[in-house]
């Protein structure tokens, strides 16, 4: 075989040896510029560029050999029977056009589909002890940005109260719920499923509600998250999409900037569709089993929408459109 | 279909200089771009190490210096056990605020308590990880050294109200500077202090100016949108995030003003062996690149993001210029100390300040 120009860098300086190269067999020699010597091509680390670019051949001590020569590399790669397979898929457009698809269709399941199924599994493996840990603190740091004491008379309360423990009556897994109430200017008229178990109704919803037939059907929709440990599976899904996206732009230091910190995931409370059906289905069960109309929460929907002008209140804006409820039915 | 790249030549203070040639091209890395981004995907994240590793190599080895070609020689698998320490510091870290209110407090404690270690092994690990004609660059484990530029440099900036922060800039450059080498080689930084004030109060000038110039024409632009639109609430929210776009378009341009001049201020102050460095960047025209950057990977859905890469890779090489006075035969090998990736991605993932320098 013919021989190319190479340049040999002996590893004592960073100044290239003009030589040229050559293969014997299954053996690559060198000669040029008080070089010359040879040497089994399974004794050398061949590290091929990364698109077009040179071959690098790494010599047991460490001085390297680097070639320019296209045809000869391809042979030279032949000969040793490395398969550089990366270098392969990056370098043609059907694989790239493949890769594209993978990518979109890929992140698209993972996105709708891999990832809630994962922190649904997890969350069931989370004891709930540790949701109560969690509640500790979070009902503190609201009470602190968000929350005013309540209001409401001790009578309302109680009777609520009432309510509440019917609604928990129904599973001995719901003994350790508990019902809060708290006054906030910001996020009016509202009910939180915090982690922990912990329902938090504020003093605009209870005034918003005709009767308490209103008031049970929301306050059996936030025992449906809490029963479904939706506050939790929402945290573990905003750190899996944001895991997802570390991994896509291979920048980890946007995990800190996009996943949602402790207020924000407890206030907007955006649960995704699907958790507000389940919380949804979980209020028609009770109230029909308690003989409620059932209907009695898409009125009160309807009152909160006309209350807040349609937007600005995240409840609300989570929520399927009222409308959407009735139809659901 | 193989760009050439640009090298650009010029005379200055008695030294030639040359700038770097980057020879990448949007075409081909678009390709490696996005295997790599379905393997990553496919492998459930473990490629992502590996497509790492494939990137910086595509760009170390599209860049040269009179036909020396950089080259990055990082093991995928150290990167991947870094990156896996860093995500459960991470995940510490954002879980940590389920736990208590503090907690995550206590986290960012131990991240600056170990911050002289990981900029050092950062630092390591990248420098010896790189080289230029076969030969390493690396870094000086100097602890010491760490320790004072990075906790003196908070000290005195806390106990100066801010005004001292300049000096801790300085400090810490030097500290980055000063410990780097190429081969044998050490990189010197010699700058004066009052270069580095000069910058800061231009951007300190210039804030003021950008605030009152925002201030003004989001009056101004206020007063037509409240005469244009009737709905009260509505107007108000278009002003809303008129003022918002304006405040991140003012910051961003002084952050990049800033970050240039700095850069080109510790490059130009550089030498390798005595052999100059300089840097020729324009903040206006590094401003111009982010900003186009931005919208076409915006309006592409990402998909730009190659394109940006490679043109913004392009310019930084072709505007970084070495004093062109040396032989090959000057820059003996060192045998270098193995830096840590662990280091790397923890100083990434927490945003640890390694990375001005050169």
């Amino acid at each position: 075989m013919n021989s190319v120009d190479a340049r040999f860098f002996d590893n004592q300086t960073a100044r290239p040896l003009a030589v040229s190269a050559y293969l014997i067999g299954k053996q690559l020699a060198w000669t040029g510029d008080g070089q010359s010597a040879q040497i089994a091509l399974t004794r050398v680390r061949l590290v091929p560029a990364v698109g077009q670019g040179p071959l690098r051949i790494v010599l047991p001590d460490e001085t390297a050999l680097e070639i320019d020569d296209p045809a000869f590399i391809e042979a030279l790669m032949r000969i040793a029977g490395h398969n550089d397979w990366a270098s392969k898929l990056e370098a043609s457009w059907p694989y790239a056009l493949a890769a594209l698809v993978i990518t979109i269709v890929g992140s698209w399941a993972m996105l709708t589909f891999g990832v809630p199924i994962a922190a649904t599994r997890i969350a069931q493996q989370v004891p709930p002890q540790y949701d109560r840990i969690m509640a500790r603190d979070g009902l503190a740091i609201l009470d602190r940005v968000l929350f005013e004491p309540s209001s409401l008379d001790q009578s309302t309360q109680q009777r609520l109260r009432g309510h509440f423990n019917d609604i928990i009556a129904t599973d001995p897994a719901f003994a350790e719920y508990t019902l809060e109430f708290r006054y906030s200017e910001d996020i009016g008229a509202n009910a939180l499923a915090i982690p922990g178990g912990v329902v938090i109704i504020t003093d605009d919803m209870v005034e918003l509600a005709d009767n308490d037939d209103e008031l049970i059907a929301v306050l059996a929709h936030e025992v449906g998250h809490q029963a479904q440990r939706h506050s939790l599976r929402m945290l573990l899904r905003s750190a899996g999409s944001a895991a997802i996206f570390a991994a896509l732009t291979g920048d980890l230091g946007s995990i800190t900037a996009v996943s949602a910190t402790l207020p924000t995931v407890l206030v907007q409370a955006s649960y995704s569709r699907d958790f507000e059906h389940e919380a949804d289905s979980f209020a028609f069960a009770y109230l029909e089993m308690r003989g409620i109309d059932t209907d009695v929460l898409s009125g009160l929907l309807m009152r909160l929408e006309a209350s807040t002008g349609g937007h600005s209140n995240h409840w609300f804006s989570s929520h399927p459109s009222s409308s959407e409820r009735v139809q659901d039915r | 279909m193989e760009d050439a790249g640009n090298i650009r030549t010029l005379t200055s203070a008695g030294a030639n200089f040359t700038s770097l040639r980057f020879t990448g091209n949007t075409n081909e890395y678009f390709k490696i771009w996005i295997v790599n981004i379905a393997l990553t995907l496919v492998t459930l994240g473990i490629y992502s190490a590996w497509a790492t590793v494939r990137k910086n190599r595509y760009f170390y080895g599209n860049t040269s210096l009179n036909d020396a070609r950089f080259d990055y020689h990082a093991e995928p698998r150290a990167i991947l056990v870094g990156r896996v320490i860093a995500t459960f510091f991470l995940a510490l870290y954002v879980f940590s605020e389920y736990i208590h209110f503090y907690a995550p407090l206590v986290v960012i404690l131990i991240i600056f308590a170990l911050t002289p270690w990981l900029v050092v092994r950062s630092k390591s690990f990248k420098l010896r990880n790189t080289s230029l004609n076969n030969v390493r660059f690396g870094f000086n484990p100097d602890y010491n050294g760490a320790f004072k530029a990075y906790y003196g440099g908070a000290l005195i900036t806390v106990v100066t109200l801010g005004f001292g922060a300049p000096i801790a800039l300085r400090w810490r450059n030097q500290f980055l500077v000063n410990n780097s080498r190429f081969g044998k080689s050490a990189f010197a930084l010699d700058v004066p202090l009052e270069e580095f004030y000069s910058i800061a109060f231009r951007a300190f000038g210039l804030s003021i100016l950008a605030y009152i110039a925002m201030f003004l024409s989001v009056f101004a632009i206020g007063a037509m949108v409240d005469t244009a639109i009737a709905d009260q609430q509505l107007a108000a929210t278009v002003i809303t995030y008129i003022t918002l776009a304006m405040l991140l378009l003012f910051y961003g341009a002084i952050l990049v003003y800033t970050q240039v001049r700095y850069r080109n201020l510790i490059a130009d102050h550089t030498t390798l062996d005595g052999h100059r460095l300089r840097s020729d960047w324009s903040a206006a025209a590094m401003a111009g690149l982010y900003l186009t950057n931005l919208f076409a990977i915006a309006l592409t859905f990402g998909l730009a993001t190659p394109w940006a890469q490679i043109r913004l890779a392009k310019y930084r090489a072709e505007n970084t210029l070495v004093a062109a006075d040396f032989a090959w035969e000057d820059f003996a090998v060192a045998e270098g100390e193995a830096g840590s990736a662990v280091g790397e991605a923890l100083g990434d993932a927490f945003d640890v300040g390694v990375d001005i320098g050169f």
